[in-house]
């Protein structure tokens, strides 16, 4: 690692061991205090919750064990790994890069890029070879995936300083700042015209507040090709090889629909950038002359009785978007939930969109990932009359 | 702790997607749906399904006949002092009881909405009070809690309860009383007394504003569970013909005050007279003026018991013979009485 600031401090070491324990914990066992958290030897795999970070002092203690002490000896302990090599690998970046910028700071009035999104993308693939996944680890211990590596055909990627080189210079300082908040994941947006990655979102994978949780690279046309067409998480430029359509909202989703899926040759699954972007795909489907079926996968936003409502603007969105479909007297319909949320879910009260299903359901004991595909897949045919 | 019912969590996504499903559907042309012919509806060929009542009446051989009929946009139409408050309170106890009223019996127990802006708490408390305790129903306990779960009264407000705007368009109390039953399906039964409350300034004047307002009642009897939505409503002047004791009552759809799109777009109309006797129990006459459901039948007469928290307590069905025999007691007695007197003298003699 590169500049390392000679002297950490209490909070720095505070982080790094939450960011660790957050990411490969087994969070049946994780419980998240405002001055402590509680987990899982996980390096042992302890299948009890009798460790214990307390975060302002940066010391933790295992019950089992009697191990115990600083970030020094969590780093050995915990990772086989010398505390330079632990800072650099779960500490944020904010003693690298001095203090982190604020988001305003964080952009440079965009230019015109000079190196395709494409190579970036490549390049931290590259890079992911030789550095520990914790993008991987993150999606396999706090959201539920199994092998989300094999099964995400997509792509994901981590994020670290050493990848500041594959930017141009214009995005550092966003990546400094997207690292300063802790690990990244990165997945990549398509358009409609080639497989050739068109723009890169980062997502934070330790807690932050909603407004930070994620951005896209500047300058590089947002959601949106240049003639307009829409961009997506997926495949969107396969979309007249496929009968039908798995339209989700966001990265989240969209990576379940494509686990769930599973080797369902059929289906294509698509992730808009959120619910106000599936009127913008179903009128460019439309448009476009698309000749299957459309099915759209709405969140189940709550209102303020904490109940899913047709009322809310998510669900308006997907209403909006079905619409188009049915105007233009073509195939569509939304996705089973109904089915779904009652095969699947003893606890449907956390549910509120599909990445849900999979996080609330790997915690029981009953789990199985392939009933879940099992379901979904049979979700996939209409609710009511439609 | 909370206490999460899953099932309610599961049909209120059900729900959710209903509406989405429904909101998705487009906005097609009036004639644009599909065109089926009475082949398609198989209309002449299946027996459609019988008509649903709130009340029944018995008729001869335990045949029923339905009498208020449920979902539907209904009135009652009588001049002032006939009782109309007295009906609709016994008529509100009835539904939610499975009890009776007037000739018929209620067909289970329903929920029912009773606003009446005429009438403050404590008029409705006695009104409630000594109509429960002269029909004996606080002896049931089984009916007391019936009664107390089912009925929802909204005495008089301050709020203004007009239903429809001088634009012809639904007020904001008509939208909470939507609310009201689209929240909860039990409610089969809505009371509007009287319906001048609840009228735009042009409804009793103009059809077209007429129709506009019995077109919003409609709509609330198709909201929900389908209610009935019973509105009392006044006779016009004309119509205030107290009936002597020797005289059919007149009854005819022209007795109901105001534009004759009111009367024409409502399902049901029930008409009360009322009778002009010195010193005895008054006599209450009721007819159905109009119903697209049943036969009108004959003029039934009641009594109405004061004494008994007005209660109207069926006397008979009023035929051209039992105006005869009214006609001919009072002449009879008269006869008698001379009969009786000369005996009297004679025997002095």
């Amino acid at each position: 690692m590169q500049n390392f600031k000679n002297k950490w401090e209490t909070r720095d070491f505070s982080k790094a061991m939450k960011n660790a324990v957050e990411v490969n914990s087994d969070h049946k066992y994780l419980k998240v205090g405002s001055d402590k958290i509680l987990f899982n030897g996980f390096w042992r795999k302890g299948n009890n919750q009798n460790l214990c970070l307390w975060i302002d002092k940066a010391t933790w203690h295992d019950a089992k064990t009697g191990d115990g002490g600083g970030c020094k000896e969590f780093a050995k302990i915990a990772f086989n790994m010398s505390l330079p090599d632990f800072m650099g690998r779960y500490g944020t970046t904010t003693v690298q890069i001095s203090e982190p910028n604020s988001i305003k700071d964080a952009f440079d009035k965009p230019q015109n890029l000079t190196k395709a999104v494409d190579e970036v993308w490549l390049g931290l693939q590259k890079n992911d070879r030789n550095r520990s996944d914790l993008a991987d680890e993150w999606l396999k211990n706090k959201r539920g995936f199994n092998s989300p590596r094999q099964i995400i055909g997509s792509g994901f990627a981590n994020l670290g300083l050493e990848d500041l080189g594959l930017f141009e210079p214009q995005h550092h300082k966003l990546i400094q700042q997207r690292l300063a908040l802790g690990p990244q994941i990165v997945a990549p947006l398509r358009g409609v015209n080639s497989d050739q990655v068109q723009n890169l979102f980062f997502r934070s994978i330790s807690e932050c507040s909603k407004e930070e949780k994620s951005r896209l690279l500047t300058g590089a046309g947002g959601w949106g090709e240049p003639d307009g067409s829409p961009r997506a998480f997926g495949f969107p430029h396969l979309i007249h090889d496929f009968p039908n359509l798995v339209l989700c909202e966001g990265m989240a989703d969209y990576f379940a629909a494509e686990c769930l899926l599973g080797d369902e040759y059929n289906f294509l699954p698509l992730g808009a950038a959120s619910a106000s972007d599936l009127p913008k795909w179903a009128r460019w489907l439309i448009d476009n002359n698309y000749y299957g079926r459309l099915i759209i996968v709405p969140q189940l936003d709550q209102n303020s009785h904490g109940q899913a409502s047709a009322k809310e603007i998510g669900q308006k969105k997907a209403v909006e978007a079905l619409r188009f479909f049915k105007i233009a007297k073509k195939s569509s319909h939304f996705f089973n939930w109904p089915l779904f949320l009652r095969s699947t879910s003893l606890q449907p009260q956390k549910i509120t969109d599909l990445a849900d299903i999979i996080s609330v359901n790997c915690q029981s004991i009953e789990y199985s990932f392939e009933n879940l595909q099992t379901y979904f897949r049979e979700s996939l045919k209409p609710w009511g009359k439609n | 702790m909370t206490i999460i019912n899953i099932e309610e969590i599961f049909a209120n996504t059900e729900k959710m997607m209903d509406e989405m499903n429904q909101e998705a559907m487009p906005k097609l042309g009036r004639y644009c749906h599909e065109k089926k012919t009475l082949k398609d509806w198989q209309w002449i060929r299946q027996k459609p399904p019988a008509g649903r009542y709130l009340f029944y009446a018995k008729k001869l051989f335990d045949v029923e006949a339905g009498f208020l009929p449920q979902g539907k946009a209904c009135m009652i139409a009588s001049p002032g002092g006939c009782g109309k408050t007295f009906l609709l309170i016994h008529c509100a106890i009835a539904a939610a009881t499975g009890t009776d009223w007037l000739h018929t019996k209620a067909q289970g127990s329903h929920k029912v909405v009773f606003i009446t802006p005429e009438e403050d708490e404590e008029d409705l408390w006695k009104r409630f009070y000594n109509m429960v305790h002269a029909l004996g129903v606080q002896n049931r306990p089984d009916l007391m809690a019936l009664l107390e779960k089912n009925i929802i009264v909204y005495p008089q407000s301050n709020d203004d309860p007009e239903l429809i705007a001088s634009d012809g368009k639904a007020t904001d109390s008509y939208k909470d009383l939507k609310d009201l039953i689209e929240d909860d399906h039990n409610i089969k039964l809505v009371i509007l007394d009287p319906a001048t409350r609840f009228m735009g300034e042009d409804t009793e004047t103009l059809n077209k504003a007429a129709t506009r307002w019995v077109g919003l009642i409609e709509q609330l009897t198709k909201s929900g569970g389908k209610p009935t939505v019973l509105v009392a409503h006044h006779t016009n002047k004309t119509a205030l013909r107290p009936v002597g004791n020797d005289k059919k009552p007149v009854f005819d759809q022209s007795m109901c005050r105001g534009a004759s799109a009111l009367v024409d777009g409502f399902r049901w109309v029930l008409g009360l007279q009322r009778s002009e006797l010195e010193g005895a129990q008054r006599s209450i006459y009721i007819k159905l003026l109009k119903s697209n459901y049943s036969e009108l039948g004959a003029t039934l007469e009641f009594e109405q018991d004061y004494k008994n928290g007005g209660i109207l307590k069926f006397v008979r069905e009023v035929t051209v013979e039992s105006l005869n025999s009214q006609k001919v007691s009072p002449a009879w007695d008269a006869a008698r009485k001379v009969i009786s007197h000369n005996t009297f003298i004679h025997a002095g003699d």
